[in-house]
């Protein structure tokens, strides 16, 4: 729940007050409009009132997307199938955006925390903290819809099931490997590898660990507690374990590497948009008919409208505020170029088969979407399910053009987006890697190599 | 919910939740093993939000699970919100 308007003092008209930067006009006008509005209200009153019976007869979006949209397995669904594929795809996709909303919390945080260190940007840290409050309502919203989505169509089905390889147990008490992990007894190892991972930062940033060093991060380094990381979402799948620390006080350590992660943000708003838009237009149109309004659509009408002040915001500190510092170390430059390339590669270097608007290989879709065809929603044996699931990620079908018009739409947008960050590879700011990927004899292959080294996997889950 | 629920209790409920989850017994959870180590996938968010919602009967911060990826620390980093949340 947002809290009442707060009135922003106004700039006395003084011949000797600075003029307002467009930076800080664009910050106050955002924050302003945001404030006054009331679209996370509207949010956390769908998310109460949402009952899956009151909405499970009526598509949440466009057909198209659907989970298996243009597949042959989807041509002979029957309508009650169609539904349920295309309220699954919302669960899918907002499972991911509420991920990769979480990671804005943490770097809102910490990047909050330089600009507050570095001082005069009240405005824009007023703004920040508003838009974390909004994250928080939004992850709790698409949990909330997600989890009595699935508890109506699948009820007591086991449909979260491990990965069944590589299980750590009791008996494996194996640890992750990083690069600073010694092993040797009586010391806190752990809080020495943060103190060598601030070092070695502090020296190859900008700031030099010195004023412009996160507040945030700093408050979390004097109760004691680890270094902040996340290993879900866009920025928690960007870098290895072993590195995300290092990538958490990079964002903390400089104004440049804190202006930055807002490109990473702005890529993130811009891949929702792509279909959120959808969406959008789906809600106006029935409304402009008098038709009933599915909640989920309505959250995905108002969260649109709520993201598009983060979007703003985004664009401003990624495009315009970074110039106001010192230009980026050559760390600082590599550091944002792995990230940028890897996020890259990870969220938009393929096509995906049977997800339009998802630009990714589908080998994190194969099991869920097995068990799906196995779920009474489709009922399916073993072997029928092998078949279509073969059949739909390993076969050319009409899904593939669909998607490709999305991918073709979104690196558009993409280019026009980051064209002007010089500071960018050539190959990140031309989208060089999303630009390839969109390849469908090659999302073929990806998915044929995944989908045969995964059946020894499927073969478990179908033990009784 | 009147009574205070502790780390341990937490610490107890999620073991016996992802045992049943993973069909393996009690006692081989790890309870610093992280729930990616686990083999589980970002989806379970979803359902222990949920879950642990319905057996706590009250609304939990929604990025524990993103923040803290082993059964120890979310058990203690959610006992420190709900006893934050109390004083």
């Amino acid at each position: 729940m947002t809290t009442p308007v707060e009135t922003i003092p106004s700039r006395p008209l003084s011949e000797e007050a600075p003029p307002l930067r467009r930076h800080q006009i664009l910050a106050e006008t955002t924050y302003r409009n945001n404030r006054e509005s009331r679209y996370t209200d509207q949010i956390e009153c769908l998310e109460q009132g949402y009952r899956y019976e009151a909405n499970r007869s009526h598509f949440w979006g466009p057909p198209d997307l659907s989970l298996f949209y243009g597949t042959p397995l989807y041509e002979q669904s029957t309508d009650v199938q169609k539904l349920g594929l295309n309220h699954l795809y919302w669960v899918t996709q907002y499972n991911q955006t509420a991920a990769t909303e979480a990671n804005a919390i943490l770097y809102n945080n910490v990047t909050e925390g330089v600009f507050s260190a570095v001082g005069g940007f009240d405005t824009l840290c007023r703004e920040l903290a508003l838009e974390t409050e909004q994250e928080h309502q939004h992850i709790h919203a698409f949990h909330a819809v997600g989890y009595q989505t699935r508890k109506a169509l699948f009820g007591s089905e086991r449909m979260v099931r491990p990965r069944p390889t590589g299980r750590k147990t009791a008996k494996d008490p194996g640890r992750a490997s990083s690069p600073f992990v010694l092993k040797l007894p009586a010391l806190n190892w752990d809080r020495l590898q943060d103190e060598a991972c601030r070092l070695i930062i502090f020296k190859l940033s900008s700031g030099q660990g010195s004023c412009s060093y996160s507040d945030f991060l700093q408050m979390v380094q004097s109760s004691g507690k680890p270094i902040p990381v996340q290993r879900a979402g866009l920025l928690g799948q960007v870098v290895p374990a072993s590195v995300s620390k290092l990538m958490t006080l990079s964002f903390g350590a400089s104004p440049f590497s804190a202006c930055f992660f807002y490109g990473i943000r702005y890529l993130a708003n811009i891949l929702l948009k792509n279909y959120e838009h959808c969406y959008f237009q789906y809600h106006r149109s029935l409304e402009q008919v008098g038709s009933f309004i599915p909640a989920p659509t309505a959250i995905s009408y108002y969260h649109m409208l709520d993201e598009s002040f983060h979007t703003t915001t985004s664009q401003l500190i990624s495009q315009d505020l970074y110039r106001e510092f010192s230009r980026p170390t050559p760390y600082e430059q590599l550091m944002a170029n792995l990230i940028f390339y890897r996020g890259q590669r990870m969220m938009l270097g393929g096509l995906s088969a049977v997800m339009p608007g998802v630009f990714r290989h589908d080998s994190t879709f194969m099991l869920p979407l097995y068990q799906i065809l196995r779920s009474s929603l489709f009922g399916m044996a073993h072997q029928d399910a092998l078949h279509w699931l073969e059949q739909s990620m390993c076969q050319e079908h009409q899904g593939h053009h669909v998607n490709g018009a999305y991918h073709q739409k979104l690196l558009k947008t993409m280019r026009q987006a980051f064209s002007s960050l010089t500071y960018l590879w050539p190959v990140n700011r031309e989208l060089g890697l999303m630009a390839a990927g969109g390849s469908i004899q090659k999302s073929l292959k990806a998915n044929r190599q995944c989908f045969e080294a995964m059946r020894p996997a499927f073969a478990e889950l179908d033990r009784p | 919910m009147g009574t205070v629920i502790t780390a341990d209790a937490i610490d107890t409920w999620l073991i016996h939740y992802l045992a049943d989850l993973l069909e393996m017994s009690e006692e081989t959870i790890d309870p610093t093993s992280s729930f990616q180590e686990l083999g589980l996938d970002s989806s379970l968010a979803i359902s222990l939000t949920g879950d642990l919602e319905e057996w706590l009967g009250r609304r939990i911060n929604p990025t524990l699970l993103y923040n803290y990826t082993t059964i120890e620390s979310l058990s203690s980093g959610l006992a420190q919100e709900m006893a934050a949340a109390r004083s």
